[in-house]
């Protein structure tokens, strides 16, 4: 019932407005030719409800005869391009940099005493490695207690400075024989230390 | 009152016409098209008020809206044309205004033409095989 009721008031509406189309048309010699069209718009509008009742919701086709030329702006496709360009760059330089400080860090963990590694990359437009920043966590030492030498500030369980340092000197010596990259460009901190 | 104006409008521009036909009808010819324009631009706010309300009607009837924008191409097609081929009957020039009536028959063929090809797809379904 409810789909009857709707090709009704379907055909309603393409009267009344197949009716305004007849008023408006402009009169001369191409009133047949528009008659015409006008004709052809209700027979679709009646007949689509129609068949799509019958052939369960299949509507009528007509995109592949829709025979409009599109006009497309050169500058329009350029910028398109530009822009999908600049997306996949990004794409791109995003999963690099997250290779690349997988990498570092797993570089860096390979020194025993190193605990855990925190690593940032920082590549330039045209794709080169520019820096590299590392926050190095080491092991905390294991504390040996002489029962009678218990200070308030004794031993925290951190490296030393040279400690650090030779590890740092040593990170820096293996990154930048594998990236070809220059020492002062790599900068690391110790967490905690 | 728009339509005084234009009728307004047109009375002068029927004395203008009267007066430049015999002295200079190529001014004639210009004013007529001038004419035209005015008219066409005075309507234009009109038309797109008239789009507006059947783009409404039909998205409320769920009709498929390439339907009535071919309509509406058609209804363009056929204004334009019927305005340009006055203006050159006006200018005496029969042979161009043919052709300006015949282009528009084929462009509002074109139009039709996937309308008349979706129909007889449908009604070749229904016939059976």
């Amino acid at each position: 019932m409810s789909v009857l009721a709707g090709i009704v008031k379907n055909i309603v509406v393409i009267i009344i407005v197949a009716s305004f189309f007849e008023i408006i048309l402009p009169e001369g010699r191409l009133k047949p030719f528009v008659r015409f069209a006008v004709g052809l718009f209700i027979l679709i509008s009646v007949l689509n409800p129609a068949l799509s009742y019958i052939f369960s919701n299949r509507e009528i086709e007509i995109n592949m005869w829709d025979y409009t030329e599109k006009y497309v702006d050169e500058n329009e496709i350029l910028s398109k391009g530009s822009t999908l360009n600049n997306e996949i760059k990004k794409r791109k330089d995003a999963a690099i940099r997250e290779k690349l400080e997988g990498q570092i860090s797993a570089v860096a963990l390979l020194f025993p005493q190193v605990e855990n590694v925190n690593t940032e990359v920082y590549i330039s437009d045209n794709g080169k490695l520019e820096k590299v920043y590392m926050v190095v966590k080491t092991k905390s030492r294991e504390r040996t207690f002489s029962g009678d030498k218990i200070g308030v500030f004794a031993d925290k369980g951190y490296m030393d400075e040279e400690e650090q340092e030779f590890i740092e000197k040593k990170i820096v010596n293996v990154v930048q024989n594998l990236y070809g990259l220059d020492g002062d460009y790599i900068q690391i901190e110790f967490e905690g230390g | 009152m728009e339509i005084a104006q234009i009728v307004g409008l047109a009375l002068i521009t029927t004395l203008l016409l009267l007066i430049l036909r015999q002295e200079k009808p190529v001014m004639a010819v210009v004013l007529s098209i001038v004419f035209s324009i005015i008219i066409f631009s005075l309507m234009l706010g009109k038309m797109a008020a008239i789009i507006d309300v059947m783009q409404e009607i039909t998205r409320k009837a769920e009709i498929n809206y390439f339907f009535l924008g071919t309509m509406l191409k058609i209804l363009g097609v056929a204004y334009l044309g019927e305005f340009a081929a006055a203006i050159c009957q006006d200018a005496g020039e029969q042979a161009v205004a043919k052709k300006v009536e015949f282009a528009s028959k084929i462009i509002i063929a074109v139009l039709a033409l996937p309308i008349m090809i979706a129909i007889l797809e449908s009604l070749m379904e229904l016939i059976p095989k």
